[in-house]
């Protein structure tokens, strides 16, 4: 894998957003919400293994993208890319998740989580797409 | 279609084959531990993640600038496969409270490196077998 800036801009187009919806999304918009699902049970919750989580996504997520060959424009690449691996991250941290551990309601747990992904790759797959964008793009 | 449908079975028979018995054998104790666990898992929602994940992994796959070689299906397994790891293995053991986080550490990425290998070889060959029909 060759490190260059666009890598590494990809890295922080993913992690700067993610972390800053994660923290006010669980901490400030619906604490309640996650409470009374009472999935996550540790207290205080470790942060930095939850930033190394995102900075890893990060490097996979912008190592890939330009490698899918993407042609169309920012916006339209970006949510397409969004889309498809927000629904991969989904289905671990909402579904996988719930078919292990207890959760409830699930509708709940289901609907928060559909929510909180979409918001999140609504804004990390157009940021990531930008960074790659290329020149032609630039000067629209 | 055929070729993500083998995907998908091969997808499901690596993650049942490899996290089956790391749950309920091999790890039983170490996953007993985590209290918040259920008793009995949830197939049916377990069984539609294992089917997202394998045909997003096999339309992405397809769509990569590739050469077609069975490792290269492997390595491509292996991306995924960190990817989902991170969360499961970094960031679930940062929100719920697992007895030991090393051990939670490795467990989840040596198991996971079984099956995501396992993945990206029956990918490969899911993916060659019906290109080279289609030649």
């Amino acid at each position: 894998m060759k490190v260059n800036g666009r890598l590494i801009g990809g890295i922080l187009a993913y992690a700067i957003p993610t972390m800053i919806l994660g923290y006010t999304w669980h901490f400030n918009f619906f604490p309640e919400i996650y409470a009374r699902l009472g999935i996550y049970n540790r207290e205080p919750p470790i942060i930095p293994l939850g930033f190394a989580s995102m900075v890893l996504q990060g490097i996979i997520l912008s190592y890939i993208y330009p490698k899918l060959r993407p042609t169309g424009g920012v916006l339209k690449e970006g949510l397409r890319f969004g889309g498809v691996m927000g629904t991969f991250l989904f289905s671990v941290s909402t579904l996988a998740s719930a078919a292990k551990i207890q959760v409830a309601p699930m509708s709940l747990w289901i609907g928060i989580q559909f929510a909180f992904h979409t918001v999140q790759f609504a804004i990390v797959g157009p940021c990531i797409a930008w960074v790659y964008r290329t020149p032609t793009e630039g000067q629209h | 279609m055929k070729r993500h449908i083998l995907t998908v079975l091969g997808y499901t028979f690596a993650t049942f084959g490899t996290q089956g018995p790391s749950h309920f054998m091999i790890f039983s104790k170490h996953y007993s531990e985590l209290t918040i666990m259920r008793a009995e898992p949830n197939f049916a929602l377990g069984f539609s993640s294992m089917v997202i994940q394998g045909a997003i992994l096999s339309f992405v796959y397809s769509r990569l600038r590739r050469q077609g070689t069975l490792f290269e299906a492997v390595k491509v397994g292996w991306l995924f496969g960190l990817f989902l790891l991170s969360y499961i293995g970094l960031a679930e053991a940062g929100k719920y409270a697992v007895p030991d986080i090393a051990s939670w550490i490795g467990v989840e990425f040596s198991v996971g490196l079984i099956q995501f290998t396992l993945i990206g070889v029956f990918m490969g060959l899911a993916h060659r077998q019906v290109e080279s029909r289609a030649l």
